[in-house]
């Protein structure tokens, strides 16, 4: 019996020290983050995370919390609230997530050289491919909806310069979801692809979101939500890889279809176009 | 549909990321003393140091980002209170019909409407009712001029007075000039009321504004200033530092979406001289008679001066 639970516990132990052998070499590759400014070797996102940092203590921590949850339901335009209720209380979930990231080739990449998504760091050709490309149809899609990845908040309330990339890269990369997943960016289509963040990051926000979300969507979208998009999000989320460990800008000029494929993404098909506007597209 | 409205307001919190570096550490305040360099002058900007030429910008972004929301913030940030403060800014003055008001810093018009309507209501004004020629009978014409270095406070503040009917043709009449209070575009001894209110901690030369206003104002004219001060109790200051710093900024990014811009505005409250040293200096400007008075256990102070 002593024996038996000595045995498992030496097992255990084993097991242990492998996973730390692992997390210690992983962190070889990015004890440097911080300090590595110019070395990396894509050239074009070269610029070093800077970023001005608001510090918070505990009590202004619950304080933005509170507040920003309620400002960001009452008016879903203030990105900047759903913004920083996401930083505020993302806490473990970016720990989580950087820990996935780590035991990653390319998301050790990501880490070290800290990539950003901007209109500059496009490709000269984006405009110019077609709409069966993964870039093609970002690019159109950015375009159609009149949007700029350059709008996005910069994080500032997260102390450590890897978690702040974390949740940077986690924001800009939520357009690229939608193009993937063919989800329109209205309120029903934003509390779908909330669900799908949800089970792939794990952020408190977007559980906050994903729960209060539906009580402001319009009553005739509703149904399809809880229908059919809800089941999606958790159905694809579940099944893709961990999207946090894809390098986008790789893949610009893949076919999206394939890019699907390669990430085991299943797009969300529309249920009832007819009532949709012809103007509109995607 | 959600996502462009979004991303339209989403603009809000960079308005001061501008003047932040990376490292964000306040650079030494070191005046050089060699003439052969250009000496770079550095003043106090909240808790950071930057150079002075610098700061008048930097105070200029904070208005324009605050102005849309400023009289929403100022009712939030002192729960109504500031309304109280500048009421009893307007009994102080006391002002009668004939008087003209420089108000300097005034931004919305808190303080200039409270004049006018005073004004107004004062059992000696009796308008001039006849638009051709003068009534032998009515009171002189009073004014007020609103003059700030923002031009989006200044906006704000005209619509303000639209609604409430004060324009420059109206008896009392207002006037919303730009400027800097360093340099006032206007003769000596022009006005026989000046007054700052929550301006002057942002000024960066506060002995010029002082020189200037004892310029403009005519003999015994009246100079009065509205300024958050220290608060003399410990423990009273204890809470009201603990407020100041861990709710504000915090309310003016859930309000505005502007955190720095109120965190500014906190530490330059503390960076203003406390109430006798300020006294002291407006004595050296030129006034007489400078008394001042605390409300609401030192938060603000107005202060008073004559010009004899």
């Amino acid at each position: 019996m002593i024996t038996r639970n000595l045995i498992k516990s030496i097992k255990n132990t084993n097991y242990l020290k492998a996973n730390n052998l692992l997390l210690q070499q992983s962190q070889q590759f990015y004890t440097t983050t911080t300090n590595n400014t110019n070395n990396s070797s894509n050239k074009s996102n070269n610029e070093p995370f800077n970023r001005s940092k608001i510090e918070l203590n505990l009590f202004q921590k619950g304080l933005l919390t509170v507040g920003s949850a309620f400002v960001a339901f009452a008016n879903p335009e203030r990105g900047d609230m759903v913004a920083t209720l996401g930083e505020v209380t993302g806490g473990c979930a970016i720990k989580a997530m950087k820990e996935k990231m780590m035991k990653d080739p390319v998301g050790r990449e990501l880490l070290r050289d800290k990539p950003r998504i901007k209109e500059s760091t496009y490709p000269q050709n984006i405009h110019l491919l077609p709409t069966t490309t993964f870039g093609g149809s970002y690019y159109q899609w950015m375009k159609a909806h009149g949007y700029t990845p350059d709008e996005r908040c910069e994080v500032r309330m997260v102390e450590n310069d890897d978690d702040a990339y974390v949740i940077q890269r986690y924001r800009e990369v939520h357009d690229f979801w939608h193009v993937l997943a063919g989800i329109r960016p209205d309120v029903q289509g934003e509390i779908a692809i909330k669900w799908f963040e949800l089970i792939q990051t794990g952020l408190p926000m977007t559980a906050l979101s994903s729960l209060v979300g539906p009580l402001r969507c319009p009553s005739g979208e509703r149904a399809e939500l809880i229908n059919h998009m809800i089941p999606w999000a958790i159905r694809s989320s579940k099944n893709c890889k961990f999207l946090m460990n894809v390098k986008y800008e790789d893949h610009w000029e893949d076919d999206i279809n394939e890019f699907r494929k390669m990430l085991n993404f299943e797009p969300y098909k529309y249920i009832d176009n007819s009532n949709y506007i012809k103007t509109k597209k995607f | 549909m959600l996502q462009t409205l979004n991303r339209s307001v989403r603009r809000m919190g960079l308005s001061f990321s501008r003047f932040y570096t990376s490292t964000n550490n306040p650079t030494p305040s070191s005046s050089s003393s060699s003439s052969s360099q250009q000496p770079q002058e550095k003043t106090h900007f909240g808790f950071k140091t930057v150079n002075k030429e610098d700061k008048e910008d930097m105070v200029k972004e904070v208005f324009d980002s605050v102005s849309s929301k400023y009289d929403l913030m100022n009712d939030v940030m002192s729960m109504g209170i500031h309304r109280l403060w500048k009421d009893e800014l307007m009994n102080t003055l006391n002002p009668t019909p004939g008087s003209h008001l420089l108000d300097v810093a005034g931004g919305t018009g808190d303080v200039s409407f409270r004049f006018l309507d005073r004004i107004k209501n004062s059992p000696n004004y009796f308008p001039n009712i006849a638009s051709s020629s003068t009534l032998k009978s009515s009171s002189l014409p009073s004014s007020a001029t609103v003059y700030d270095i923002n031009q989006s406070m200044l906006n704000e503040g005209k619509k303000r007075g639209l609604t409430m009917g004060y324009t420059d043709l109206s008896d009392p009449s207002i006037d919303w000039v730009q400027g800097n209070s360093e340099n006032l575009p206007f003769k000596d001894e022009t006005f026989n009321c000046y007054t700052v209110s929550f301006g002057i901690r942002n000024c960066t030369n506060i002995d010029q504004v002082l020189r200037e206003a004892h310029r403009v104002l005519k003999k015994g004219g009246r100079f009065l200033c509205l300024e958050f001060t220290q608060v003399p109790n410990p423990l009273l200051r204890y809470a009201y530092d603990t407020y100041s710093f861990n709710v504000i900024p915090v309310m003016g990014q859930l309000i505005t979406g502007d955190h720095d811009s109120y965190k500014y505005l906190v530490e330059s409250i503390r960076q203003f001289p406390n109430q006798d040293k300020f006294a002291q200096m407006i004595t050296d400007a030129g006034f007489k008679q400078v008394t001042y008075k605390n409300l609401t256990f030192g938060v603000v102070a107005i202060h008073s001066g004559f010009k004899l």
